[in-house]
């Protein structure tokens, strides 16, 4: 799916948290949002998943406006998989997982055996399959968020919009999860997902689009969007920046001095 | 977090049984206890020959006390527990609270205060049914009114603030009403009304009630793929293409309808809707969609084996249904609380 946000803009209390914007985010693309705290990265995550009605502009799914489109169809179409994300009662995996299908039912199941077929493959994406009968309670932070993850791959979407899918997984883990989303943009899906690890964003995403109050700073290829210029304006840190394996690694090094 | 410290959560759903057991195996105790209720009462009734005079058209004595009195009654328990069990699922479900029940949004309150209106204006005497009616419109009224606070787009904790203070009216408009009733016997009638029972109540009382019931019901079925998506917290469930506003206003809708017209008849009978999802949730492998109806069920036949066993033990005056609800209900309820304290907190 392709998304389109035409001079997006949202405003909360007076201040703007997203000035206007305009992107075009294609399928087949793992695109990473990056910025510091408080960017505008959420609230534009939110807008692209149709959450939030921006206070300007339109936003546009292959073409088409949400209004049109019809919640339902959106909902096939579009998956989103929120910030540490919580889940509310210790429902099995299979049945957590299988609530990635509600778009696809009317009053009751429509096509159970399609619904089977997306949760397991679901669950072995994510390598999760072990856990399927288990409830969340009893699993690590690492096995909830690929159980999470799992959930959204199973909407089957031609989009999915992820808000810090790996932000408290341990280095093995956050490996795993971003393979998983580029492995998911290689089949044609449009991923968008927000991300703090400047390596990773890097390494896994095929374009990044760096946020910072709410404006865009830098769009384009991880090489020319994590410039030392760049990161040291926007996250007022300066990095070590080098290629390992012909691939750009990005450290925060030091706090940037008098800014 | 080893599955050892979360037994019972972590129990393979294989150890459950299936939907279609579970729910047979409830409508069956329902049908039992049902049967029991027409069975049992105060006065000696020989059931067989009253359903025989019953199907053979005879007005009896006997006939008169199964269509009268204890038809009625049975049938009253199995609407209202019905009532009071789905509309406790569908609560928590919305508000993913163990601990929310109708009461939470203030409309067990505003049929109470409604019901209680009729009595003090002397309207139940002069109208027979002026009692239900007004409890419904009570009902009706704390709707309109939440409706008014929350808005739209209401959070749930809007809500639940709504519910509490639509809950302080309706009990301080309440205690008006009983200070400033006419006379002590009039209190008194108000006050054991408010306990809670299904004594006395006619066929007339089941066939007001039972529409508004199944237009509730009915309201409160439609939210249960809605209440599972709420699991995953509301953003998620939105972009599952559940619509939240609808949601609520289905479930305060059919809460209104269906709970609301149960304290209209019957006063208020606590807990049920409390009790009975909680002590559920297990065997359904903690769903809220599959939860509703098999909580249903068991709301029914709690309160139809509560209300038997009011009539089986024998303390001088009959105890109020509510009152035995209420003296189980809490005692059970700190205990499951007391136990769960550390998965809740």
């Amino acid at each position: 799916m392709r998304i389109e946000a035409r001079g997006v803009s949202v405003h909360a209390n007076g201040v703007a948290l997203l000035h206007p914007l305009d992107l075009t985010l294609d399928p087949r693309h793992l695109v990473g949002v990056l910025g510091p705290n408080g960017a505008g990265k959420t609230t534009l995550l939110r807008v692209l998943a149709n959450l939030q009605r921006p206070d300007g502009g339109r936003v546009l799914y292959d073409g088409v406006p949400a209004s049109q489109l019809g919640r339902t169809t959106l909902a096939r179409q579009l998956a989103y998989l929120a910030q540490g994300a919580t889940v509310h009662w210790p429902l099995t995996v299979e049945h957590l997982v299988g609530l990635g299908r509600l778009p696809y039912w009317r009053l009751w199941r429509q096509d159970a055996s399609a619904d089977a077929r997306a949760v397991t493959a679901a669950l072995r994406a994510t390598e999760t399959e072990a856990l399927r009968h288990r409830t969340l309670a009893t699993l690590s932070g690492g096995e909830r968020m690929r159980v999470l993850l799992a959930r959204a791959l199973a909407v089957e979407a031609a989009a999915l919009v992820a808000d810090e899918p790996i932000a408290a997984l341990d280095p093995y883990h956050q490996l795993q999860v971003m393979e998983v989303l580029r492995e998911t943009a290689r089949r044609g899906t449009l991923v968008v997902v927000v991300l703090h690890d400047l390596t990773l964003a890097a390494r896994f995403c095929d374009r990044l689009i760096l946020l910072d109050a709410g404006r865009v700073v830098a769009d384009g290829v991880p090489d020319v969007v994590l410039s030392a210029t760049n990161l040291t304006r926007v996250y007022r840190v300066t990095v070590v920046r080098d290629t390992h394996d012909g691939a750009l690694y990005v450290v925060p090094w030091s706090r940037h001095p008098g800014t | 977090m080893t599955p050892a410290t979360t037994t019972g959560r972590g129990r393979s759903p294989r150890a459950l049984p299936s939907r279609g057991w579970l729910l047979t195996g409830l409508a069956l105790l329902v049908l039992v206890l049902f049967v029991v209720s027409l069975a049992v009462g105060r006065a000696p009734l020989p059931v067989r020959q009253a359903l025989d005079d019953v199907l053979h058209g005879r007005t009896t004595l006997a006939s008169l006390v199964l269509l009268e009195i204890r038809l009625p009654r049975a049938l009253l328990g199995v609407l209202v527990g019905m009532s009071l069990g789905l509309a406790g699922a569908a609560m928590q479900g919305l508000l993913r609270n163990p601990l929310a029940e109708p009461g939470v949004v203030g409309v067990s309150g505003g049929a109470a205060f409604g019901a209680v209106l009729a009595f003090y204006t002397g309207l139940s005497v002069a109208v027979p049914l002026a009692l239900p009616l007004g409890g419904i419109a009570g009902a009706l009224l704390a709707v309109a009114l939440l409706a008014l606070l929350t808005g739209r787009q209401a959070s749930t904790l809007t809500l639940i603030l709504a519910g509490v203070a639509l809950n302080s009216l309706a009990g301080a408009l309440t205690a008006l009403a009983l200070n400033l009733a006419p006379n002590p016997y009039a209190s008194v009638e108000i006050i054991f009304w408010l306990m809670g029972s299904l004594a006395d109540r006619s066929l007339h009382h089941v066939l007001l009630v039972l529409p508004l019931m199944l237009g509730g019901w009915g309201l409160l079925l439609r939210t249960a793929q809605a209440l599972d998506g709420l699991t995953l917290g509301e953003d998620t469930a939105r972009s599952l293409g559940v619509r939240l506003g609808r949601l609520q206003l289905q479930l305060v809708v059919g809460t209104a309808l269906a709970v609301g017209s149960a304290v209209a008849v019957t006063g208020t009978i606590g807990f049920v809707g409390l009790v009975v999802p909680h002590l559920l949730r297990p065997l359904v492998g903690y769903q809220p969609s599959r939860l509703l109806l098999t909580s249903a069920l068991g709301g029914a036949a709690l309160i139809l084996a509560a209300d038997i066993a009011v009539r089986l033990l024998v303390v001088g005056p009959e105890l109020k249904l509510g009152v035995v609800t209420a003296l189980l209900g809490a005692p059970f309820f700190l205990a499951l609380l007391y136990r769960l304290r550390r998965e809740i907190l």
